[in-house]
């Protein structure tokens, strides 16, 4: 094995500009876009819940991206893609580096199960093209999920598990290649095919004929048409900071870790913001107008309450929608196959990114190769996503996304925000946003960033923690004592693969104790500030 | 530019959309609404890639990364922060 030194001198870089701003939209153009947001917003009051969310997007969303991104630079400097060696630079504390372990964990476990889920979207793109689920009706096409879904009951979960394996070894396959050969190569291919289905479906769904339930014309009024007096309702504005938060990855650590292959003087302020406005584009205008105005067209506003579950709309209710297109079967399964497809590309775009921060931990910290590395996860998903897959019904999934995929992500970011508010210093991350900057960025963010995420983060934190965080601990309403020791199970194996990277840092830092490579640039400022 | 025909697109699309959705109930604020809406995202959207394409800085063919960016940012071509 090659030492850490070496590891971290044979850094890779991005190959351009634009692959990297389409990696970045890649990783956050997810599910979340296509799926979790039209959810959330119809569920929050529809136009009332866009207001608070335009809101948070530039108060909560636009400053935790900056920073994340000026974070992950500034990591990169020193040679490293992960937060422990992040905010063991940022704050020199013991502490600081064990905190860390959040930013390797978290996004592991999200790839994990998320790529489970993208299995069973490129299923259903084969069998859209197939027809094999047409002339099915809801009942129909859930039960067909449900056979992916269940490989404990029928052998249909045994085709779900080998599009599982597929997408793994495509996962391998892609990480095993780097960051300019294998992510931003997906990346150039992946993100213009999702746009260009994406405007193919919305521009179909707007244009369906209204049906004797609905019309697409009353999917937009629900999403569109605010209630001014919900605007008090606490829930609607969390709700929607959760969303900001979700669909541009923030506190996944998988920002942090494609930033730090910037070269140290490329421009993070630009080019994050040009990340997240295509994002907002796929999920505001691509994500808003395609699942919900077709739902409703089919299922209506009172029918839509019975499919608004995030697969339950993204999966079952647009695999009946497909199939009830005007124009014929083909082009009903030729859009099916669009939107699986799409959701797809999203997904996995995704998983790489998740991928990479435990991948870059491994290359880093203990001088593996990149290719064993990859396989290495790659075994190890399969591992653990076989344990999602087993125990889907009994809720091991479910634990892995809140705890990892919802409320951990609000812990990471908001330990990351109080390191550098308190530890590091705004006036450092100031001038350490606007090295080789091509925008200056308004104080008004500084003013923001200072006070007003800090304190938008403490808030919705604490809410969550008490609203949801700790029922969800104490297991209310899980009744089955079945489904309590399976979801003990599954936190049992996140507890296992936390203490795991835990021993793991501390080996890193026995191997390496400080950080051997110097800073090559002449920001000298802080430094001598620190 | 196929970002830009895109939301021409999406907007000559949407004209014709609205016409119906405003006989479906959404109403002349909600329409307003979702159109500025949309406008703002896409509009961020272009002004970004634009002033990206304009700028044609940090181009490495080779795929291992310039050590340094060949010209400064323009905040520190300006002075800095």
């Amino acid at each position: 094995m090659a030492s850490a030194t070496e590891a971290t001198h044979a850094r890779e870089h991005w190959g351009s500009r634009v692959g990297l701003i389409l990696a970045m939209a890649g990783n956050a153009v997810g599910l979340g876009n296509f799926l979790r947001f039209p959810v959330q917003a119809a569920n929050n009051g529809g136009g009332t819940f866009m207001i608070p969310y335009f809101i948070s997007f530039i108060l909560l969303g636009i400053p935790l991206m900056w920073m994340e991104w000026g974070v992950g630079r500034y990591g990169g400097r020193f040679g490293f893609a992960t937060l422990p060696r992040m905010f063991d630079r940022l704050w020199r504390n013991p502490i600081a580096k064990y905190l860390g372990v959040l930013g390797i964990i978290m996004p592991l476990i999200v790839f994990i199960y998320y790529t489970v889920v993208v299995g069973w979207l490129l299923g259903f793109s084969f069998f859209s093209l197939t027809g094999a689920y047409f002339g099915e009706g809801a009942t129909g096409v859930a039960d067909y999920l449900a056979s992916f879904q269940n490989i404990r009951e029928g052998s249909g979960g045994w085709v779900g598990f080998l599009f599982f394996g597929i997408v793994l070894a495509v996962i391998v396959s892609v990480l095993s290649r780097g960051i300019s050969k294998g992510i931003e190569k997906l990346a150039l291919f992946g993100m213009p095919i999702l746009f260009l289905f994406g405007l193919v479906i919305m521009i179909r769904v707007l244009t369906l004929p209204e049906t004797a339930v609905g019309s697409p014309g009353e999917g937009l009024a629900l999403l569109w048409t605010p209630e001014w007096s919900a605007l008090n309702d606490a829930s609607i504005w969390l709700a929607a900071a959760g969303q900001v938060f979700f669909t541009l990855s923030l506190g996944m650590g998988s920002i942090h870790a494609y930033a730090s292959y910037l070269s140290e003087d490329d421009d993070i302020t630009l080019t994050g913001l040009t990340t997240a406005s295509t994002n907002e584009f796929a999920e505001v205008i691509l994500g808003g107008t395609i699942a919900i105005p077709a739902a409703v067209t089919f299922f209506g506003i009172s029918g839509l309450a019975a499919v608004s579950g995030t697969y339950d709309l993204g999966i079952v209710a647009m695999g009946v929608v497909f199939q009830n297109l005007p124009g014929g079967l083909i082009w009903g399964q030729l859009l099916a196959f669009m939107w699986f497809f799409l959701l797809f590309i999203a997904g996995i775009t995704s998983s790489v990114a998740l991928a990479t921060p435990a991948m870059a931990f491994l290359q880093e910290e203990f001088g593996i190769q990149r290719a064993t590395v990859a396989k290495i996860l790659g075994g190890l998903a399969l591992l653990l996503g076989f344990a999602n897959i087993w125990w889907l019904a009994g809720g091991f999934l479910d634990e892995w996304d809140y705890w990892a995929g919802t409320f951990g992500l609000v812990v990471v970011a908001f330990i990351e925000v109080m390191i550098v508010r308190f530890a590091f210093g705004i006036d450092n991350f100031w001038v350490e946003l606007h090295h080789g900057a091509d925008l200056r960025v308004s104080n008004v963010f500084k003013f923001i960033l200072t006070w007003v995420t800090p304190l938008f983060l403490t808030l919705l934190l604490g809410w969550w923690g008490y609203t949801e965080a700790l029922p969800k601990l104490m297991m209310d309403g899980v009744a089955s004592d079945v489904e309590r020791s399976t979801r003990w199970l599954s936190r049992g194996f996140m507890a296992a693969l936390v203490i795991t990277v835990l021993v793991l840092i501390h080996r890193a830092w026995q191997r390496n104790p400080g950080v051997s490579i110097p800073p090559s640039d002449t920001r000298e400022d802080f430094e001598v500030a620190r | 530019m196929n970002i830009v025909f895109a939301t021409l697109a999406f907007l000559l699309q949407a004209s014709e959309a609205g016409e119906a959705a405003q006989a479906d109930g959404l109403s002349g604020f909600s329409w307003t609404f979702m159109i500025v809406s949309m406008a703002a995202v896409t509009l961020l959207a272009v002004w970004c890639y634009a002033r990206i394409f304009r700028g044609k800085r940090h181009f490495d063919p080779d795929g291992t990364g310039p050590e340094h960016s060949p010209v400064e940012g323009k905040v520190d071509q300006e002075g800095g922060v």
